[in-house]
């Protein structure tokens, strides 16, 4: 019993966050910066946070995560950290050759108030800038948002930096994938190139953060956006952002800057969102949906109606981010399933407002918050249990000392593989992760049943 | 125990050892209790029928109150059953408590009086295939022997409607414009689908998934899909809980994509 100062009884606070369900916003923005080829992340902060936000990466998807920091020492952190960065923007141009350093900030870096665009400025008048070379840069104070947060900021920093107004000509249409897997993003390609659509997808960590072993270690892999697509993102037809909170921001700052216009989705978690997904793409579009998609939505829909009777009615408690929560939420009601304690540390009104409308058909209690955290959440299921947890690794230890069975899904997953390789957008990812609910729920099923109950087929 | 085996061992229990029979069902609530009531009656133990009763009236309740919930959902659905051993007929009993129809039924392996009832077993013809199967003939057997009730007291037990030794079979419980089919066949079955879009197909696991192909839930009667039980009061309350689930669930709304929906195309590229 880990948790086991954890009581029912839910007293009102304002200020403590006990066991938060979010993290800082560099970790968000150091990803999406993997997600551009050939780009090392800079965090411009003291060693601290950049070694926290590089485990915490590297822990999730076992895989080496490389960035760089301003290391504010004392002597920084009173007087700025300007000198710091333009060193470090020397250092790294000459001996790493990064294409890119995407800069974002931390928390101390925000507080003294450095200047970041001033720095790249003075940097590239003393010549530390190589021509060919970008420095980009996001303001990411972590008292504000969340991760998500950070994720958003740095792809919009992409649009900033890079995307070039030129007409919206190109028959091509930005995917901004949102916060996602790097197997999602794949799949998002996949998809994409299935229906015959050209797209620029960015950023786009496949193949950066799942990449195979090869024996031989490169720093810059080959995945992720190139600077060309990402200055010709500027002249697509359109944008489809996924995920309001991750890829809205991104996607209205091009079209205030280029012009081009955009279509916020919630992301294709689900039958119904992937559906949305791959219909709106079709019709901006104006391409056909080839048998292969309609098959894999057909074989999805087949285990929900195959194995119904496992999800009906059954209680799940979830914990994760607010683009991520809102379509596993329709997923879940869409098979039958009750959502029905809902936290995400991230905060945001809208959050609780739709997580309210998907869910005003549950027969029961329903707790939601945006900017809560997992003391409440353990709170709540003290009161009312539930069948299923689905959440980051943290959630297992109320899994374990509330006995309930647990499904891994957002970030970050610390204590297991999979994640990065098998993705749960599209189809084929609403069918794992059904497989994995369903594997959770008649393991418990096996194990709980009586000598009597116990079944074979099921 | 399977029904249809059950009226022959049970006729020679009686030839043999002087057993009377009366036919009862437990599956569907009223059914329940007036098998109970039955049972009682031929005992005609005061303690046993006060106690029936009694057992009635706790359970009611419960049936009762699920199927205050339950029914104005399932009301007016049809339902179409096709498993032996008389559940193609007993479970329709559930659906009449659920306000359902059964539109069509049939047995695998059932011989007439399944359908039409035991009266209809003095006129059977033998043919190539009964032939076949051997006449077991017992007769009454000299040392135990003894008929559990006076002639006297069968006659009067007749006479208060108890009905020793009989089965009306299917038919005569289902309505008019239902079909019964016997044996039904894959070509039938899509047939009638096609015909009547049942709500619910009541078969086994063989059946489970073409049926269901078609996008009707299919319930399995042999395994029960793993769950029940369906027999007794509280197992008709567990049946109408799941025919509830599989008649009334979204998920059967989903069998088009929007683009079967509505196929029509923008043009070009709609943000041109
Ligand atoms: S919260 Fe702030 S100080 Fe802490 S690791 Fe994140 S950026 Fe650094």
């Amino acid at each position: 019993m880990l948790l086991r100062h954890t009581t029912d009884k839910i007293a009102t606070r304002s200020a403590l966050t006990v066991n938060p369900a979010k993290t800082c916003q560099p970790i968000g923005a150091m990803y999406a910066s993997l997600g551009i080829h050939s780009c090392l992340p800079h965090s411009h902060g003291s060693q601290g946070c950049y070694a926290y936000h590089r485990s915490t990466l590297t822990r999730h998807y076992k895989e080496p995560v490389m960035a760089a920091t301003s290391s504010f020492t004392e002597g920084s952190s009173v007087f700025g950290g300007q000198a710091n960065l333009v060193q470090a923007i020397d250092n790294i141009f000459t001996v790493y050759e990064p294409d890119v350093i995407a800069v974002h900030t931390t928390c101390l870096s925000e507080t003294i108030g450095d200047d970041i665009p001033q720095i790249i400025a003075k940097a590239r008048d003393d010549g530390k800038i190589p021509s060919d070379k970008y420095v980009i840069h996001a303001n990411t104070p972590s008292y504000v948002g969340s991760h998500v947060t950070g994720f958003a900021n740095m792809t919009k920093a992409m649009v900033d930096y890079f995307a070039k107004p030129y007409g919206h000509k190109e028959k091509q249409i930005n995917i901004i994938p949102g916060f996602v897997e790097p197997c999602d993003m794949q799949e998002i390609k996949r998809i994409t190139k299935e229906l015959e659509v050209r797209s620029i997808v960015f950023p786009d960590t496949s193949n950066v953060l799942n990449g195979p072993q090869t024996g031989r270690y490169e720093m810059f892999p080959h995945g992720g956006v190139s600077i060309e697509e990402l200055i010709r993102s500027g002249s697509s037809m359109g944008t489809l952002a996924l995920g309001h909170l991750a890829s809205g921001l991104a996607a209205r700052a091009m079209d205030t800057k280029c012009k081009v216009p955009c279509e916020i989705l919630d992301l294709p978690i689900g039958l119904e969102e992937t559906d949305i997904f791959i219909n709106t793409l079709r019709k901006i579009a104006g391409v056909n949906v080839p048998d292969s998609l309609t098959t894999e939505r057909g074989q999805l829909l087949d285990i929900i109606t195959d194995m119904h009777q496992y999800f009906y009615h059954k209680k799940v408690g979830l914990v994760g981010d607010p683009d991520q929560l809102i379509s596993l939420t329709k997923f879940l009601v869409s098979v039958d399933m009750w959502p029905i304690h809902i936290v995400t540390g991230t905060p945001g009104a809208k959050f609780e407002k739709r997580i309210r409308e998907i869910t005003k058909d549950i027969p029961h209690e329903v707790n939601v918050k945006a900017a809560g955290d997992m003391f409440l959440f353990h709170q709540w299921i003290k009161n009312a249990p539930v069948d299923l947890l689905i959440g980051n690794t943290y959630v297992k230890y109320i899994a374990r000392d509330e006995d309930i069975p647990m499904v891994r899904f957002g970030f970050p997953i610390l204590d297991r593989v999979g994640h990065s390789y098998f993705p749960t957008v599209g189809y084929r990812g609403g069918m794992r992760l059904l497989e994995r609910i369903l594997d959770a729920l008649l393991a418990r099923k096996d194990r709980d049943a009586s000598e009597v109950e116990f079944e074979l087929v099921m | 125990m399977c029904h249809r085996s059950i009226n022959y061992v049970a006729e020679m229990m009686e030839k043999k050892f002087g057993i009377p029979w009366i036919k009862v069902n437990f599956i569907g609530s009223e059914a329940t209790a007036k098998s109970l009531r039955k049972i009682a009656q031929y005992y005609g133990e005061q303690e046993l029928i006060d106690k029936v009763e009694a057992v009635i009236a706790e359970e009611m309740p419960d049936v009762e109150k699920a199927l205050a919930e339950v029914r104005p959902r399932t009301e007016g659905k049809r339902a179409m059953l096709f498993v032996g051993g008389s559940r193609a007929h007993h479970y329709q009993e559930l659906f009449k408590e659920l306000g359902m129809t059964s539109v069509s039924a049939g047995y695998e392996f059932a011989h007439r009086d399944d359908y039409e009832g035991r009266h209809v077993l003095p006129h059977l013809k033998v043919d190539a295939d009964s032939r076949n199967i051997e006449e077991l003939e017992v007769s009454a057997d000299p040392e135990r022997y003894r008929p559990r009730k006076s002639p006297e007291a069968m006659e009067s037990l007749t006479k208060q409607g108890v009905r020793f030794k009989d089965y009306e079979g299917m038919m005569p419980d289902m309505c008019e414009q239902t079909l019964v089919i016997d044996d039904i066949s894959q070509y039938e079955t899509e047939q009638l689908i096609d015909l009547w879009k049942p709500d619910i197909f009541c078969a086994g696991i063989k059946e489970k998934y073409t049926v269901q192909k078609f996008g009707i839930p299919l319930k399995q009667l042999h395994s029960y899909d793993y769950g029940g039980p369906y027999a007794g009061f509280k197992g008709a309350v567990n049946f109408y809980k799941e025919i509830d689930r599989m008649v009334n669930s979204k998920i059967w709304t989903y069998l088009k994509a929007p683009w079967q929906k509505d196929p029509e195309l923008a043009a070009t590229y709609a943000w041109e």
